[in-house]
């Protein structure tokens, strides 16, 4: 198999891994929401605090949606499994079909990688205000609770994850203020992801159309990832149709 | 002239099979970069905002999806098969009237029109074949039962309809409600009739297999009843109900009937993810798109070169479901809904159209786009999963295709189907012309209207004029409305409206409970 294979199959397990988490979480989380909920309208004191304890559940929600369209984006890229409008690619012959593939990846890369730039500098414009929960006040004014001095913080509380998170990512030049905010920089992320998946394509149905055409089995076998579901938005699909006589 | 070029060269990279989400982005990009003083994040910021990743109803997206996943790994639809079957097996055309219950439910649970195609459609397609059904009418049954049920939530078209559309989830519910029940009793007595002239056997009803059967599937059977109940009585908001509906999918899945085992978990859960990457990313991408048309102010420049032609409320319902037809004939629900929902809304409300019977219509038309020839998505599933080139599967489809037509054409004409609900006339956009019950004037807000109905009660109500109801406190609204309700004449309607308007303060919270239900 080939390194860069090799590499795309790595990531794409880590991905799946990520989403399993996150999914089965989403779930968990919601339902713990609504039974605490429940509970604690009937006046008892334990799930009361229970369901305060899971007042970041909403933003956990919101974010972890965003983390499943952008990672399932992404190993839909990895499985050709997109809703594309595949027609002319399906009648095409061989060498046609590698050379429109080769046009179709190479340009979706390219807006995948400014898509990545772009929603990056939004997700820094999105987070650049300091949240109001983490707003402290100061001598000089309002600051970010983690940019304060403990001594000062007084009862204040400090958030440690998310100032060890913050101090981590304002080294590498990303200032970010809330767990929100960070956790919207997958967006960027997997649009890179996405973008690299596709220059790879586009590399090897590239040397496919400069061959003369796909082989018997398809350009790239390893391409397709095992499926038996045969769902909705799936191109595959469509690409093995029976062809109108 | 750029900008031409420029989208040419987009058309050309879609053609070639780009994702559809890279040519919105890329459509998207360049729109930006062309509107002076818009700097591409600040459109971009959009994803980031209530239009997308902090809408309310995109999170249950993956939670039913995922559920309905689940059902479709597990032996639900063999399931839900045979309890049908037992109900309805008895009629003439029975098997037939089993796909269609049987289907609508799956796709219900499932959103997905694929998966009830090779789920149910597969278990069905082979029984119909041997009770000697015409392959012709079982190839197209068994298609158009994948797009049934699309009208219903939680599918994922209404779902994201209502995300796109900025209307609540439960009146989007009760408005598709009829059209789509209108739609599967059209379809059952046709295939009753088919049954009856092919003179297909029938299996006698016997209540004692029915209740054996369904005391099977009792726990699956239980889950629409128990989602419902948990919305109506306000126990679950919808992302509740979408996360609960997922676990206790897989509660009894791994362990009451034990056909999925806990290993296939996490391969369900990826087939679920990326199903929904799919279709979530081109949404993303095409908020960028929604916005630009409407800085753009294109669906005003629509309104204004079709007012030219287009005089009342029912031509312009014509034009839309002859468009709507096209486009879903060409481009698949998602990107549908995405694309065309937001020009359309702001044009539809102009010519007084209830915006959930809109939503009835809108939704109506893409199940028919599923089916309809050349590029509707189940001809394709279908002609893959059945083995049948897609020069039969055309045909076989033409008569439900019709059928659907004919409701489609009463549930235009006919609103009241979707509008009968008091509540739907509730959440309205506050202007009398958007308002086609007969009660109309008891909803109206608009100053103009009630004074010319009630000439009695002109005094409160000049103190109104030029005020909109936003700016008005709500004890002043109920002082008012406390008038209105006193008023013994013409008032019949009066505790009615109360609730309605009651729902149009209370706004802010709809869509999070069902409690107003």
């Amino acid at each position: 198999m080939h390194p860069l294979r090799r590499l795309d199959r790595s990531v794409a397990r880590v991905e799946s891994a990520a989403a399993v988490f996150v999914l089965l979480a989403m779930v968990l989380v919601a339902s713990a929401q609504a039974l605490f909920f429940n509970i604690a309208e009937r006046d008892v004191a334990w799930a009361q605090s229970l369901l305060d304890g899971l007042s970041w559940a909403d933003t956990f929600l919101q974010k972890g949606t965003l983390w499943l369209a952008l990672i399932g984006a992404s190993l839909a890229t990895q499985q050709d499994r997109h809703i594309a409008i595949d027609v002319l690619p399906k009648i095409a012959p061989p060498r046609a079909r590698a050379v429109m593939r080769f046009i179709a990846s190479l340009g979706a890369s390219v807006t995948a990688f400014i898509l990545a730039r772009v929603f990056f500098q939004a997700c820094l414009i999105a987070d650049a205000s300091v949240p109001f929960e983490y707003e402290v006040l100061t001598a000089e004014g309002p600051a970010h609770v983690c940019d304060v001095p403990p001594a000062e913080l007084g009862a204040t509380s400090r958030p440690d994850a998310l100032c060890a998170l913050r101090a981590a990512f304002g080294a590498a030049g990303v200032r970010v203020a809330s767990g929100g905010g960070i956790a919207q920089l997958i967006v960027p992320l997997m649009f890179s992801v996405i973008g690299l998946r596709l220059a790879m394509r586009a590399l090897i149905s590239g040397r496919a159309a400069l061959r003369g055409g796909e082989g018997p089995g398809g350009e790239d076998p390893d391409d397709s990832a095992p499926n038996d579901s045969g769902d909705a938005p799936h191109t595959k699909d469509a690409d093995e149709a029976p062809s109108t006589p | 002239m750029t900008s031409l070029l420029f989208i040419l060269l987009v058309l050309a990279v879609a053609l070639c099979g780009a994702p559809l989400y890279a040519v919105f982005g890329a459509l998207s990009l360049w729109l930006f970069w062309t509107l002076p003083d818009t700097p591409l994040s600040g459109a971009a910021n959009d994803m980031f905002s209530e239009k997308f990743a902090d809408s309310p109803l995109l999170v249950t997206i993956p939670l039913f999806t995922f559920a309905g996943v689940l059902l479709a790994a597990s032996g639900a639809p063999d399931r839900l098969v045979r309890v049908s079957r037992a109900l309805f097996g008895w009629a003439h055309g029975g098997l037939a009237i089993v796909c269609l219950v049987a289907s609508t439910i799956f796709t219900t649970f499932t959103g997905g029109s694929g998966i009830t195609i090779v789920a149910i459609g597969a278990l069905l397609f082979p029984a119909l074949i041997q009770e000697k059904y015409h392959e012709r009418f079982s190839l197209g049954l068994v298609t158009t039962g994948g797009s049934l049920g699309v009208l219903f939530p939680p599918s994922v078209p209404v779902i994201l309809y209502g995300v796109v559309g900025g209307v609540d989830i439960e009146g989007l519910f009760m408005a598709a409600l009829l059209p789509g029940l209108l739609m599967i009793v059209v379809l059952a007595i046709y295939s009753s009739v088919v049954g009856a002239r092919t003179q297909v056997a029938r299996t006698p009803f016997s209540p004692r297999e029915a209740a054996a059967v369904l005391w099977w599937a009792k726990w699956e059977a239980a889950l629409p009843v128990v989602l419902i109940a948990g919305l109506m009585s306000g126990m679950l908001r919808i992302h509740e109900a979408a996360a609960f509906t997922a676990l206790y999918v897989l509660v009894i899945e791994l362990f009451v009937y034990k056909d999925i085992s806990l290993r296939d978990v996490p391969r369900i859960a990826v087939d679920c993810v990326v199903l929904v990457g799919a279709i979530l990313i081109i949404l993303a991408t095409a908020v960028g798109l929604t916005a630009y048309l409407i800085q753009a102010n294109v669906p005003q420049t629509i309104l204004e070169s079709m007012q030219t032609f287009i005089g009342s409320k029912w031509t312009f319902l014509l034009v839309l479901n002859v468009f709507l037809l096209l486009v879903g004939m060409t481009m698949d629900i998602f990107s549908a809904i995405v694309v065309v929902v937001p020009l359309i809304v702001p044009i539809a409300q102009h010519f007084g159209v209830n915006p959930y019977h809109l939503g009835a219509i809108f939704l109506l038309n893409l199940e028919i786009g599923y089916l309809t020839p050349p590029f509707g998505l189940n001809l394709f599933i279908s002609g893959f999963r059945f083995k049948r080139p897609l020069t039969q599967v055309y045909p076989a489809v033409l008569p439900f295709i019709l059928l659907l037509l004919v409701t489609l054409g009463i549930t235009t004409y006919v609103p009241q189907l979707s509008t009968w609900s008091s509540r739907l006339s509730g959440a309205l956009d506050l202007d009398a012309s958007t308002l086609p019950l007969p009660d109309a004037d008891l909803r109206a807000s608009t100053t103009d209207e009630l004074t010319a109905d009630e000439p009695t009660d002109s005094e409160t109500l000049d103190d109104l004029s030029g005020e909109t109801l936003d700016d008005l406190s709500g004890e002043t609204l109920e002082d008012l409305l406390d008038a209105e309700g006193d008023a013994p004449e013409d008032s019949p309607n009066a505790p009615s409206a109360d609730e309605t308007l009651e729902d149009l303060l209370g706004q802010g919270r709809a869509g999070e409970t069902l409690d107003d239900l």
